[in-house]
């Protein structure tokens, strides 16, 4: 590993590039009224972001897509039923890494 | 005392309130991060990082994937240049958030905004979007309750990781590497509105997996965005009924 100087470096640097894609928008966006199909537009993104995040997680399985046998995307079943009913994130997160553990014990 | 007039301890009563929500409300994603924090801070530990160092990252970048992915190119010896740059790629998403967070917040104080921008996450992106969406005049102090609130658990639980982390541990074993999952599967239900919103997903989930086959950096998770939030504006104007 490099000596830890350069560490802080990579730290600071990596900060800087995180903070301005958030900013920006935010800055410039915040005081113009938009056209509406751009408001619109944007009003998708929450949930196109979050299953863009999401299903690569559950559906690629050693670098391939994968149906069977593939642990996260069993233990997703539970956990999205659970999720439906409680609408609670904290028991959500509780029952989907209670799932992978039982499932990993029993495909291991 | 005339009624049209607030006391200061009124005022003051209702600013904690306004805040008080907002923890609530981050309250889970604070709960959520402790083990996805937790992760983050062993593997730091065990690429070589000091405990300063480790906490450090997550309070300067807080930005769970792009510090693990750093944490395994700087375990890896990869060069300066390449771990900013794919850093810079990896977090690009949080453009299309803040935009999507600054239309909603027009007109509020920039400088509260730099500040309150700096605190975007996924997860606390996706508890205020669902908030705001719901109640268009939410206090920018509530708004700000649940980033610090989630900021806590993520500094917390990297806190947690850096204090273990010496000692070889499997995190696999416990599930701490599907909190992550857990948390964006709730997440992705909240936003799922009525069935448009549902058909959407479902696309943008299948094509992100795709494309993450074939591009890297989290290039899919952009593209996609882009592509199917303008699919739905597409459906929208050509079937108004089915907004």
């Amino acid at each position: 590993m490099e000596a830890s100087s350069s560490l802080i470096w990579i730290i600071i640097g990596m900060a800087i590039v995180t903070y301005i894609p958030r900013l920006i928008p935010m800055i410039y966006l915040s005081d113009k009224q938009l056209p509406s199909w751009l408001n619109e537009w944007l009003g998708y993104i929450p949930v196109t972001v979050l299953a863009a995040l999401l299903f690569p997680i559950l559906l690629v399985n050693d670098q391939q897509i994968s149906f069977s046998q593939n642990p996260n995307l069993l233990a997703a079943i539970p956990t999205f039923i659970v999720g439906f009913l409680t609408k609670n994130i904290f028991i959500t997160v509780l029952v989907g890494m209670g799932s992978i553990v039982g499932i990993r014990l029993l495909i291991g | 005392m005339p009624n049209t007039q607030i006391s200061e301890h009124t005022r003051f009563k209702l600013a904690i309130n306004l805040v008080f929500i907002g923890i609530m409300k981050g309250l889970p994603v604070f709960v959520g991060y402790l083990p996805i924090g937790f992760a983050y801070g062993v593997l730091a530990m065990q690429a070589g990082f000091t405990a300063s160092e480790t906490v450090l990252m997550s309070i300067l970048v807080y930005a769970g994937s792009a510090q693990f992915i750093g944490v395994g190119m700087v375990a890896a010896a990869t060069g300066i240049t390449t771990i900013i740059l794919t850093t810079f790629l990896v977090n690009l998403r949080h453009l299309l958030m803040s935009a999507s967070l600054a239309q909603r917040l027009n007109g509020k104080d920039k400088r509260k905004l730099a500040l309150f921008s700096y605190l975007i996450t996924d997860e606390s992106f996706a508890v205020n979007s669902v908030w705001l969406r719901n109640n268009n005049d939410i206090a920018l102090r509530s708004l700000f309750a649940v980033n610090v609130t989630a900021y806590l658990g993520w500094i917390s639980g990297s806190i947690l990781g850096a204090l273990v982390g010496s000692q070889p541990i499997n995190v696999e074993k416990y599930g701490l590497d599907y909190a992550l999952p857990g948390m964006f599967i709730i997440l992705l239900i909240f936003q799922l509105e009525n069935r448009k919103y549902v058909v959407l997903a479902i696309i943008a989930g299948v094509l992100s997996t795709i494309l993450s086959q074939v591009l890297s950096h989290n290039l899919h998770i952009i593209i996609t965005t882009v592509l199917i939030s303008a699919l739905g504006v597409v459906i929208s104007r050509w079937k108004p009924a089915v907004r």
